[in-house]
């Protein structure tokens, strides 16, 4: 990343934060603590899909106006525009200039910085002073690289010039619509433990690994075994697995094992990784939140769980909920009393277990009552009566 | 050897108190302790390293830095922060084990609050066998669930939690921090509001000490030696064949007048039961 320079503008507004690689502008109030975060995450070297996860760590809604560039090889940088401020850039045809005005999401763009470039957050003065910064943070009207950049002539609409919208990997794509919140075991795992208590015998390792200065092998060593390795036995000669060894077991023969069936697994692990961390577009959708009767708004860009007091039990680390306390006149809602998740347009109401129940009245339909633990799909105009006065009900953003 | 460490914050919307003692010892048997954890407010955590030559402990050492680096102090962290950064621990754990393998459990409790910053809840999370208890003054409740062989086969019901304790398998985890880049650690809430004790620790400590011991020294007086020091000492008496790691907290959070929305009563709304409707 060039050096760059800026318009300094008056505290608050937009903040201009860069660490000679990555370069954020973002719409922030003065007094925010997130100034503070983004900074760290920046000033750390993160790269530009971590600063981005940071931006938009609210959810995309709720996320400010920005323009982040970073990514940049020797021709090419890809620069994330949201909101009205404008990026400039020369190229021989003319000015080329976009913004992510009239995106829901942010406007992608991959450019060549090479000539310059110019970013706008709002309309200054021609004569206003300009500054150097080469790395800190910044109050920024405006910043530059290179010589002034006149405006585009016939700029073609926005709209069109938006890469398709891009979600993150962690993005509602991924969610389900009710989260397991009971313990529960994965296909896989299951598969794991029954070959572990199928197998009688002790797969013996030919060569394990023996401390030969130490004694941690006899005592219970903590180790990790994938269950794939537990369950692909025949293809190990050289993976030492232990599956199912009675209790009578030497100790040479006992927990020490698993290491090598690891870190031979690395590669597929890795390509696993890698293939795990592209990204598919998904439309844009209306917003949709949920009017609580005892006052507020709860948007659903997360699972909500509702009630008194809501604690939520073993969910992924994928799926975690927001908890939304809803205070009755008779206390009379369950602590923990139902669950609300949104996946793609789709919104699913779960009783779970209250000691009341839960009602759900669609538009134009009779009122009825949820079976607990079973999820219900519902639509905006939706009321759910938790009972004690405690409704919500489902909207979506015009 | 440490005392218990007190820390006040005052919150917006809250006062904030933490009595905080932690204790770790490589044990009578092992030559390398490959625990580690982080005590300070608002993140608490244990870590038992796994792998050959020094690498489980570069494991749970380099865990418990990026935890640390990556999370505020003096202030409630976001659930999705701790995540993030227990997604960081797992890729730099990863870096490690290109070598030679490496990895580590990761269990703790952070206090968070949502987006809007006016509430805050405890987070417990939780990859591999290290544990996370809750201790209401007479009981231990374990809060975490093992990501272990045995623990499967307690969930499908083909052995008991006590042959669990003797089980070969029992030290054969399924989930750990450093192999696998989709690594997603299990999460538990609960409000924040009124007081709340946890021990956290490394099965060092649940393999020696039953969960009736553990209580025996919880309840004693922390005042001369705190307890965390207790259950580690008590620990290896019991034999102290692993690595022992120990942290114990107990945080009281009142809401500030202004902001509490609760009903009158003295007992924290989570605490009261639903009563039918007639």
């Amino acid at each position: 990343m060039p050096d760059i320079s800026y318009v300094p503008a008056r505290k608050g507004g937009w903040m201009l934060l860069t660490s000679g690689e990555i370069l954020l502008a973002i719409d922030i109030a003065p007094d925010s603590h997130r100034i503070a975060e983004l900074w760290t995450v920046i000033s750390h070297g993160a790269g530009a899909a971590d600063v981005l996860d940071e931006v938009i760590r609210t959810g995309i809604s709720k996320a400010p106006s920005f323009v982040l560039i970073g990514g940049s090889g020797a021709t090419a940088a890809t620069v994330l525009a949201r909101g009205s401020a404008v990026v400039r850039t020369p190229t021989p045809s003319g000015t080329r200039e976009f913004s992510g005005e009239g995106v829901s999401s942010w406007s992608e763009q991959v450019v060549d910085l090479s000539a310059g470039f110019e970013v706008w957050a709002s309309e200054i003065q021609e004569d206003a002073p300009t500054l150097p910064l080469r790395e800190g943070v910044v109050w920024a009207t405006a910043f530059r690289s290179g010589d002034r950049i006149a405006p585009a002539v016939g700029v073609e609409p926005v709209a069109q010039a938006a890469h398709p919208i891009v979600a993150p990997a962690s993005g509602a794509s991924s969610a389900s619509a009710s989260a397991d919140l009971s313990p529960a075991v994965d296909p896989e795992q299951t598969l794991a433990s029954q070959t572990l208590t199928t197998s009688p015998t002790v797969a013996a390792p030919p060569d394990a690994p023996v401390d030969t200065t130490g004694y941690d092998h006899l005592f219970g060593e903590t180790v990790h075994r994938n269950v794939e390795d537990a369950a692909i036995r025949s293809e190990s000669v050289d993976l030492p697995v232990v599956v199912g060894s009675p209790p009578s077991a030497s100790p040479e023969s006992g927990d020490h094992d698993g290491h090598t069936v690891m870190v031979s697994d690395m590669a597929e692990l890795r390509a696993k990784r890698r293939a795990a961390r592209s990204v598919a577009p998904v439309p844009a959708l209306p917003t949709l939140y949920l009017d609580l009767s005892t006052g507020g708004r709860e948007l659903l860009d997360q699972p909500l769980i509702i009630g008194r007091a809501p604690t939520a039990s073993r969910v992924p680390g994928s799926q975690v909920p927001r908890l939304v306390s809803m205070n009755t006149p008779n206390q009379d809602i369950s602590r923990t009393h139902a669950q609300i998740t949104a996946e793609g347009g789709t919104v699913v109401v779960t009783d779970l277990h209250s000691s009341n129940g839960t009602m759900i009245t669609l538009p134009g339909r009779a009122a009825q009552k949820l079976r607990p633990g079973e999820p219900a799909t519902i639509i905006v105009g939706t009321v759910i009566d938790l009972g004690d006065g405690a409704t919500l009900t489902l909207s979506e953003s015009s | 050897m440490g005392s218990t460490l007190e820390y006040v914050w005052e919150l917006p919307y809250a006062r904030v108190t933490f009595a905080v003692s932690a204790a770790s010892d490589k044990g009578l048997i092992r030559r390398v302790n490959e625990d580690s954890y982080l005590a300070v407010p608002p993140l608490f955590i244990v870590a038992d390293g796994m792998g050959g030559h020094a690498f489980g402990d570069r494991a749970s050492q380099e865990t418990a830095r990026v935890l640390d680096s990556l999370l505020p102090g003096e202030r409630p962290s976001t659930a999705c922060r701790v995540l993030e950064a227990v997604a960081r621990a797992n890729a730099a754990v990863q870096a490690i084990s290109a070598d030679e393998f490496a990895g580590t459990t990761l269990t703790g409790i952070a206090l968070v609050q949502d987006s809007a910053g006016d509430s805050c809840n405890w987070m417990a999370f939780n990859v591999g066998d290290s544990r996370v208890y809750s201790w209401d003054g007479s009981s231990l409740h374990q809060v975490s669930v093992d990501h272990s062989a045995v623990q499967e086969l307690v969930d499908e019901g083909l052995i008991t939690a006590a042959e669990a304790a003797d089980h070969p398998d029992r030290n054969v985890i399924t989930r750990a921090i450093g192999i696998d880049g989709d690594m997603q650690p299990d999460v538990w809430l609960l409000p924040a509001e009124g007081t709340h004790s946890f021990l956290i620790c490394s099965d060092g400590l649940t393999k020696e000490l039953d969960d009736p011991s553990i209580a025996v020294v919880l309840r004693t007086d922390a005042s001369g030696q705190s307890h965390a020091d207790r259950l580690v000492a008590a620990a290896l008496a019991s034999g102290g064949a692993d690595n022992v790691t120990v942290v114990v907290v107990e945080s009281t959070v009142t809401l500030s007048k202004s902001s509490s929305n609760t009903q009158s009563g003295s007992l924290p709304a989570h605490l009261e039961v639903t009563h039918p409707r007639s």
